[in-house]
């Protein structure tokens, strides 16, 4: 497996995101932690990673924590608890923490 | 950037080292504790959490913060007696921080020690899987 990216910058941090969206490719994953998760109700960022193919997931607490509810439109987006997120990193090979 | 071999046992279980560089009351340190937790929930081994930059506030031994934030400063403490694990600060960015001076050698709340970036680097070479928060 590829790389799991871990994002944890708001969608207004325009570099960390562009930088990050860079660095994938169609194998690897992102996980949406933190207040990267305000992400999932804005749907067009989401768009790219999409396009490339890559696999999303969100941490659900830091989701419930922020009032992003995971009942709305997701737009393929997985929900992982912490134990889940820690499956994450066994299946892929390398993590790398935006 | 951690990018590294990995060394899968045949069992299944990895070894991993984390790097905290959030101070205790940012979000990235709650996020390094829950995957904490979650990586021995799921039997894998938490070889040693090694806390840096910001992350060396975390052993600063009798913080008072208000009430929703106590939980935050002592369960690192409780953590590392339950389950084995190596709390390790760095010890130039602790000294610089004024939360440990070499000549004090017991200002360090329960759990904690100080050494070097070295055994950061051992760590990372040692285990299967190394993450930063913050």
């Amino acid at each position: 497996m590829g790389v799991l990216h871990v994002l944890g910058q708001p969608p207004s941090s325009r570099e960390a995101w562009r930088h990050c969206r860079q660095r994938m490719v169609a194998r690897d994953a992102l996980l949406l932690v933190a207040d990267a998760v305000y992400a999932i109700d804005q749907g067009a960022l989401l768009e790219p990673f999409q396009v490339k193919g890559v696999s999303l997931y969100a941490l659900l607490p830091d989701m419930l924590a922020r009032g992003v509810r995971p009942d709305e439109p997701s737009r393929r987006v997985g929900w992982v608890d912490f134990e889940e997120f820690v499956d994450l990193t066994v299946k892929y090979q390398r993590v790398l923490m935006w | 950037m951690n990018e590294q071999e990995t060394n899968i046992e045949s069992d299944g279980f990895l070894k991993y080292t984390l790097q905290v560089n959030a101070s205790p009351c940012q979000g990235e340190a709650d996020l390094a504790f829950g995957f904490a937790s979650a990586v021995v929930a799921r039997g894998h081994e938490l070889s040693r959490v090694f806390f840096y930059r910001d992350g060396v506030y975390h052993a600063l031994k009798g913080a008072q913060p208000a009430d929703p934030q106590t939980a935050k400063i002592g369960r690192w403490s409780g953590f590392a007696q339950s389950h084995g694990v190596d709390l390790v600060v760095c010890s130039a960015a602790a000294q610089r921080r004024g939360v440990w001076t070499p000549e004090e050698d017991n200002g360090l709340a329960r759990g904690f020690r100080v050494a070097g970036l070295a055994l950061l680097v051992e760590s990372i070479m040692t285990t299967d899987r190394y993450l930063i928060f913050g």
